[in-house]
């Protein structure tokens, strides 16, 4: 892949299951992008330097990202298939000593495909939410849904 | 009018040694025979007229060469330590961004000029600033928005005095 992330961070990323859809940029990262949000970084640190959701507590844990997009409408649900008005959303974790450590988000498109916002590189589309699991972001753990917004992306 | 500029590098003393090595900066005050003139000529007399503002202890002795490039290498390796994630509370974990931060309050102008150097897309180092110079510049609304904090951390060094 022709992406600025380093090489092995995504295994299954190959020219079949990505496209690459802008160009790098530090200026939002992939929890703000799930929001629909370029302009900053959504981010919970304890210092309160970067962007987080009023009222949701400061951590890096499952629970803290699952409040922050409830902020937005979002709830839990069962399945990341594609259904129609619906807007899903998939967060991703890996174990880190015994604990489940959150990584990453990637937002369902109208088309079923998935958009991810990866690190400090490339915006990309990819075939499954799988797609974007591996050595870097685990894998995708818990699924949120809310009726689709017409002007979503 | 009024110019701003070091006292040793207008009046050739070294204010250091009389008020007990803190650095502080010499605000001199154009006179109006000064304009009339068209330029200002720092000179003792000028002392009747003239203000002092503590500076960091940073500015005083400012980082020196060898700093500069253990920055320059810290930095290196910081890029190619961390890895694809997104979240900055991971990066600023890196072994090298530690380092950086364990140089003290020199590396703040290093890191000011590499703030500013960056323009557009201005890396994670407000951590490092924050934790240096326990200072917050940044308004509530910007929080997140890596240009505006970007600025306010440019200023606000501007503000304190240091030079880069």
């Amino acid at each position: 892949m022709p992406g600025s992330w380093p090489e092995g961070s995504f295994p299954n990323l190959n020219t079949d299951t990505c496209k690459i859809t802008s160009a790098a940029t530090k200026k939002y990262n992939c929890l703000a992008w799930a929001a629909k949000e370029t302009h900053r970084r959504w981010e919970p640190d304890r210092q309160g330097i970067y962007y987080w959701p009023r009222g949701v507590p400061r951590q890096m844990t499952m629970e803290a990202f699952v409040l922050a997009y409830e902020t937005l409408g979002f709830r839990i649900c069962f399945s990341n298939a594609l259904e129609s008005g619906i807007e899903k959303l998939a967060l991703y974790g890996r174990d880190h000593g015994g604990s489940v450590v959150p990584t990453h988000a990637a937002v369902q498109l109208e088309n079923g495909v998935w958009s991810s916002k990866l690190g400090d590189c490339e915006d990309i589309e990819h075939t499954t939410a799988d797609a974007v699991g591996g050595p870097a972001y685990g894998r995708p753990l818990i699924y949120l849904q809310r009726a689709r917004a017409s002007s979503n992306f | 009018m009024q110019q701003t500029t070091l006292i040793t590098q207008s009046l050739g003393i070294d204010i250091s040694t009389i008020v007990g090595g803190a650095c502080y900066e010499l605000l001199l005050r154009e006179s109006e025979s000064d304009k009339e003139a068209g330029h200002y000529q720092p000179n003792f007399q000028g002392l009747n007229r003239c203000t002092f503002r503590s500076l960091p202890a940073e500015t005083a002795n400012g980082p020196s060469s060898a700093d500069s490039v253990k920055f320059r290498r810290l930095v290196a390796q910081w890029h190619s330590e961390r890895d694809v994630t997104s979240s900055v509370t991971e990066m600023v974990t890196c072994p090298s961004y530690q380092r950086i931060i364990g140089m003290g309050g020199v590396a703040v102008p290093l890191i000011l000029s590499e703030l500013q150097s960056e323009g557009p897309e201005p890396d994670h180092w407000f951590w490092a600033l924050r934790v240096l110079t326990d200072a917050d510049p940044v308004a509530e609304e910007d929080r997140g928005d890596i240009v505006k904090m970007a600025a306010a951390w440019l200023e606000w060094g501007r503000a304190q005095g240091y030079a880069w």
